[in-house]
């Protein structure tokens, strides 16, 4: 019978023990662990991961762990609830308190969350981003991502007059 | 900076999955951000992820009048900035500093007349009259929206001195997508834009309407319907559609995907997912055609 800890190795070399209960809440992890029922449990190599992004992620598991499982039940509910299940809004405090660090740190954990696929974490990270975005100008989302401006002055143009201008105009 | 380059790292499927929890004015907003995002934003499949039933239902009413209340924010278009642009296009230099601009007075020369009563051309055919009430709220935002985009401003109002005389009667050949080149008669008065097809296809027989519209001011634009039927001119209806006049020999007419056309309102929207053909007179080659200055969807 499997162990009731994992060990999974980082891409900084470090040997990290998390218990079972978080491990299987990443996807990832989980689909290795039942490929190797039963094979002595080494230490799972996660190539993507630094040690300190990995650390992040199993806070947010631990404060997690006993949330009900993801389930399609919101398809039931009507379309307006719905809706709202999809907009942007983070409504856990300690989430919020969570997603309030260093635009690397937030991009590493988002990229981690996707390589180790834990849903929750994931949705959480891109709510966070989105919500960045939100509300800003396209200069503003510049300086605040880093992203180089390569639109032309024609391209601008074109969208300007394809789609109207609004209040938050560059 | 730190973060530099730091968005460039993710992975297109993570972006794309990031700008699913955009609205749709996000969604415009950050596709002027870079090349990249235009395309990803661009891209087909996101609008599909996006359920807009209960958008439709909640936001996309509260959009368009959010979007409303902006363009008639009368202090946006007569901020000093706006004022400066058109100064310095009008003399072909570059933008001069809001605060040594002229504001007011330069801005009222190129305050476009009141609509007239009685338009030129006014004619009481009965289609035109389904467009009449249509024509000056048409064409009041027409204005309001030109006002805003500032720099376009002035050249569509010289293109408006131009186009003035401008004449849609006659002979035209129109590209019909997989039917290929038909040809229309039109039949232009005032504002009104009346189409006979004088080629059948096999959805609309000749001897059909094709598209009414009835123009903005400065006839550089238009809005109305086009008709649309299953084959062998089945269910015959209309649609909402638009015109977009290329040069002065040749416009398109758009309208959004016929199975989507009635889930969209949002202005934004609308145009990322239209589909257009384009018409030029009789007896003319396309590739004589300037190209159009609509980006087109996907």
């Amino acid at each position: 019978m499997a162990s009731e800890s994992i060990s999974v190795t980082t891409s900084d070399d470090q040997t990290i023990q998390l218990s079972r209960k978080h491990a299987q809440m990443s996807q990832t992890i989980n689909s290795m662990l039942e490929d190797s029922v039963g094979a002595d449990q080494e230490a799972i190599p996660l190539p993507n991961v630094s040690s300190e992004v990995l650390k992040k992620v199993i806070d947010w598991c631990t404060h997690h762990e006993n949330d009900p499982a993801p389930v399609e039940k919101v398809k039931k509910l009507n379309k307006k609830r719905e809706y709202k299940a999809k907009n942007s809004t983070i409504s856990d405090e300690w989430d919020k308190n969570f997603v309030n660090a260093e635009l690397r740190v937030i991009v590493d954990i988002l990229l981690a969350a996707n390589y180790l696929d834990v849903k929750g974490l994931f949705e959480l990270m891109c709510k966070h981003i989105a919500n960045e975005l939100k509300g800003k100008t396209p200069d503003q989302i510049r300086e605040r991502f880093g992203i180089q401006d390569d639109l032309t002055e024609e391209d601008k143009a074109a969208m300007r007059k394809a789609w109207g201008a609004t209040k938050n105009d560059s | 900076m730190e973060s530099l380059g730091m968005f460039e790292m993710l992975p297109t499927e993570v972006v794309t999955l990031v700008f699913t929890k955009l609205d749709v004015r996000s969604l415009c907003t950050v596709r002027r951000v870079c090349s990249h995002w235009d395309k990803i934003v661009g891209c087909q499949s996101l609008w599909k992820t996006l359920d807009f039933k209960p958008y439709m239902e909640t936001r996309a009413l509260e959009e368009v009048e959010y979007i409303r209340k902006e363009l008639s924010d009368e202090n946006l278009w007569k901020s000093e900035a706006c004022g400066s642009i058109f100064k310095a296009k009008e003399h072909g230099k570059p933008a001069v500093p809001a605060a040594t601009a002229t504001t007011s007075n330069e801005w009222e020369e190129w305050k476009i007349e009141p609509l007239p009563q009685t338009p030129e051309g006014g004619n009481s055919d009965s289609s035109s009259k389904v467009f009449i009430k249509k024509r000056k709220a048409n064409w009041e935002e027409d204005i309001v929206s030109k006002k805003l985009r500032g720099e376009d401003y002035l050249e569509h109002y010289k293109e408006w001195h131009l186009l003035r005389h401008i004449d849609f009667n006659g002979q035209w050949t129109a590209c019909y997508g997989t039917h290929g080149d038909e040809d229309i008669l039109v039949k232009h008065y005032g504002y009104t834009i009346d189409t006979l097809k004088l080629t059948g296809d096999i959805h609309i027989p000749a001897g059909k309407p094709t598209f009414r519209m009835c123009l903005s001011r400065d006839l550089a634009s238009g809005e109305g319907e086009i008709h649309l039927a299953e084959a062998n001119y089945e269910g015959p209806r209309w649609g909402e559609a638009s015109l977009q006049l290329r040069s002065s020999d040749s416009f398109d007419i758009l309208w959004p995907f016929q199975t989507a056309a009635h889930q969209f309102i949002s202005h934004e929207f609308y145009w990322a997912v239209v589909t257009s053909a384009c018409v030029w007179p009789y007896g003319r080659k396309p590739e004589d055609l300037p190209p159009s200055g609509l980006p087109r969807a996907g």
